[in-house]
């Protein structure tokens, strides 16, 4: 039985592999969403195994790492409750092109498009045509792969996806990020680099905290990421401080 | 007034009684004075029927009740009652009406059971100036039932008043002890698990590689305490700030403080309160990757604003969940953290392994505090185990 929030264990790495069996784990934090979801893939194909479910993004992104619970791919809601789909992809493709991902959305497509290509996504799909598109994409999903249809839109494959989001393409992209970023989030950034606490930054520079966390926040958007961190890493990997 | 009452206070003082009732001290000074006041102008008018030992010996009594009940009101006041009962069946006067009244009203106020006995007598004794037959009996038995009442209900009422104002001040107290208990568990205590977690994790690494390295880390120890430090002057502070203002409600001044950032209408405040979250699991990453943890942080959009209680309960909760995580995780599996929005509640999840040889399975006391919070409040806390995976769903209503 599986919930919102709780994850159903159905089948671990540790079962004899039954050849040509794709795994498949699913993520949406609407509980009867999340059911039907599971019930119509798993009626699919006979190929198709439910490993887990779940309605929680952390359960699922650290499900992904895990060894033991990494399915082969991953079908995932857009919207969850103000986290995007998108965001815990980008998280899964940056450390990973092992999982493939597939995005379902009761929204438009074209919305939510750009971003889940950016994020390294292999698919997104409208929910009231997933009856129809669901089979053929997890398939090729399960080898990285987004199919014809999606690739002509701009989905790219997981490995690809993988290299361009875990920073290994060249510095080309440096020139552009360099003059983007002003003097006053350069300063912030190389005192957080090297390791003085929030507090310590807004007293040196004579601002609030406030200020502090906004400058931050705008160097994220210019970089298109979340948290501090990230743009630190993409500040060291483009050599930008 | 005032002078008489701080003069009446410090003869009180002085005297030292149990209990403080300045108003009724102050009314029976009023009352003897125009009782004397009263019996010195009759006595004067009228003296062949006023003049007699028994009437000179009730008021005598009733003074000596009255100055009595400046200091312990709940006896000497019943002295005063019955002495002025059974002057006014044989003297009706003024004074000693009020005095009735207002030592019913007063006992009342004192204790309940001592105000209904006192407007019993004084019903019974009204109803022996009426001659009996007579069908006024009734109607004067009506009327008197009436008014005397009065003071028997404005007596318990205040006494009601009285008890409920004192049952929220020590609601209020045990509320801020709370409070402070658990911002000092907050902040210092898991600054300090953090500090001998880091030694811990230096300690197994074995020597630095190079001096620099070795600088490194002891200046993030340093740091480390020096923040622990840091969080102990601001609770004394906040504590010190409680014990002056005893009388009026004040919130507790958190020393993670989240209120430094200056209120201006133009700037977003639900944006603010986003970047202050995600600062803060910035930060909380930043420790956990020095201890060898490697995970993702999911925060999601904030459209609303949070009440000031709720930052503090999620940003509170947010740090418990994170020193709970460096405790008992295994750094060598992932961790994964996301906290999301919806319009009528915020949901957390943590998802984690278990460390090989961690003894503690369950809940500490930190997550368990945060578990009865969000419960009594309509939310819900559930945490999942399975083999080494652990897996925290909490959700909090957004009504705080």
């Amino acid at each position: 039985m599986v919930t919102g929030g709780t994850v159903g264990f159905m089948g671990l790495r540790s079962e004899p592999e039954t050849a040509g069996v794709i795994r498949i784990g699913v993520l949406d934090n609407d509980p009867f969403a999340l059911d039907a979801m599971c019930a119509m893939i798993a009626a699919m194909s006979r190929d198709f195994r439910i490993v887990w479910s779940t309605g929680s993004p952390a359960v699922a992104i650290e499900h992904c790492h895990n060894a033991h619970t990494r399915p082969d791919v991953l079908v995932l809601d857009m919207a969850l409750g103000g986290i995007t789909g998108a965001d815990v992809c980008r998280r899964i493709r940056r450390r990973t092109s092992e999982v493939g991902v597939i995005c379902v959305t009761s929204y438009s497509t074209d919305a939510y498009r750009d971003e889940a290509i950016k994020a390294g996504v292999q698919g997104l799909l409208a929910k009231e045509q997933l009856k129809t598109d669901i089979a053929d994409a997890v398939r090729r999903a399960a080898v990285g792969k987004p199919t014809a249809a999606q690739a002509s839109l701009g989905f790219h494959d997981a490995a690809s996806a993988h290299a361009l989001l875990s920073g290994t393409v060249p510095a080309r992209m440096s020139d552009d990020m360099k003059d983007s970023l002003s003097a006053r989030e350069k300063d912030i950034l190389r005192l957080y680099a090297q390791r003085l606490t929030t507090d310590e930054i807004a007293a040196r520079l004579g601002i609030t905290k406030g200020s502090v966390f906004t400058y931050v926040h705008r160097a994220a958007e210019k970089f298109g990421v979340a948290s501090r961190r990230e743009v630190l890493e993409a500040c060291a990997r483009y050599d930008l401080l | 007034m005032r002078q008489i009452r701080s003069a009446v206070n410090r003869l009180i003082g002085r005297v030292g009684s149990g209990d403080d009732h300045p108003v009724i001290a102050v009314v029976c000074v009023l009352l003897a004075a125009a009782l004397i006041a009263e019996y010195m102008a009759r006595a004067t008018a009228d003296a062949s029927s006023t003049v007699s030992v028994q009437h000179l010996v009730l008021v005598l009594v009733m003074l000596v009740g009255l100055i009595g009940g400046m200091f312990r009101p709940r006896w000497f006041l019943w002295a005063a009652l019955v002495a002025g009962e059974m002057l006014m069946l044989a003297m009706p006067m003024i004074t000693p009406l009020a005095v009735i009244i207002t030592c019913t009203g007063f006992l009342a106020y004192l204790d309940t059971w001592s105000g209904a006995i006192a407007t019993g007598m004084l019903l019974i004794s009204t109803t022996f100036g009426v001659e009996p037959g007579s069908g006024r009996l009734l109607v004067a038995t009506l009327q008197n039932l009436a008014f005397y009442c009065f003071p028997l209900l404005t007596g318990l009422l205040l006494h009601m008043m009285r008890q409920r104002d004192h049952d929220s001040y020590l609601l209020r107290r045990r509320q801020e002890r709370e409070d402070t208990a658990r911002s000092l568990h907050d902040t210092i205590s898991n600054d300090l698990a953090y500090l001998i977690l880091r030694i811990d994790h230096a300690e197994t690494n074995g020597m630095p590689n190079s001096e620099h390295e070795y600088r490194r880390q002891l200046r993030e120890l340093r740091d480390a305490a020096d923040r622990a430090m840091i969080h102990t002057h601001a609770v004394i502070d906040s504590l010190e700030e409680h014990s002056e203002q005893q009388s009026q409600s004040s919130q507790p001044s958190e020393p993670r403080s989240t209120t430094t950032l200056p209120l201006e209408p133009a700037v977003d405040h639900a944006a603010v309160q986003q970047a202050e979250l995600q600062s803060l699991i910035d930060d909380e990453e930043a420790k956990l990757e020095s201890l060898g943890f490697t995970g993702d942080n999911l925060l999601g959009e904030l459209r609303h604003p949070l009440s000031p209680g709720m930052m503090r309960l999620l940003t509170g909760l947010l740090t418990e969940l994170y020193t709970n995580i460096a405790k008992h995780a295994d750094p060598s599996e992932w961790y994964a953290v996301s906290i999301s929005f919806d319009a009528e509640e915020i949901r957390i999840s943590v998802s984690d392994t278990i460390a090989e040889h961690d003894g503690k399975l369950g809940l500490g006391s930190g997550l368990a505090r945060y578990r009865t919070i969000i419960e009594k409040a309509g939310g819900s806390f559930t945490i999942h185990t399975e083999q080494r995976h652990w897996q925290l769903d909490a959700t909090i209503p957004n009504k705080l």
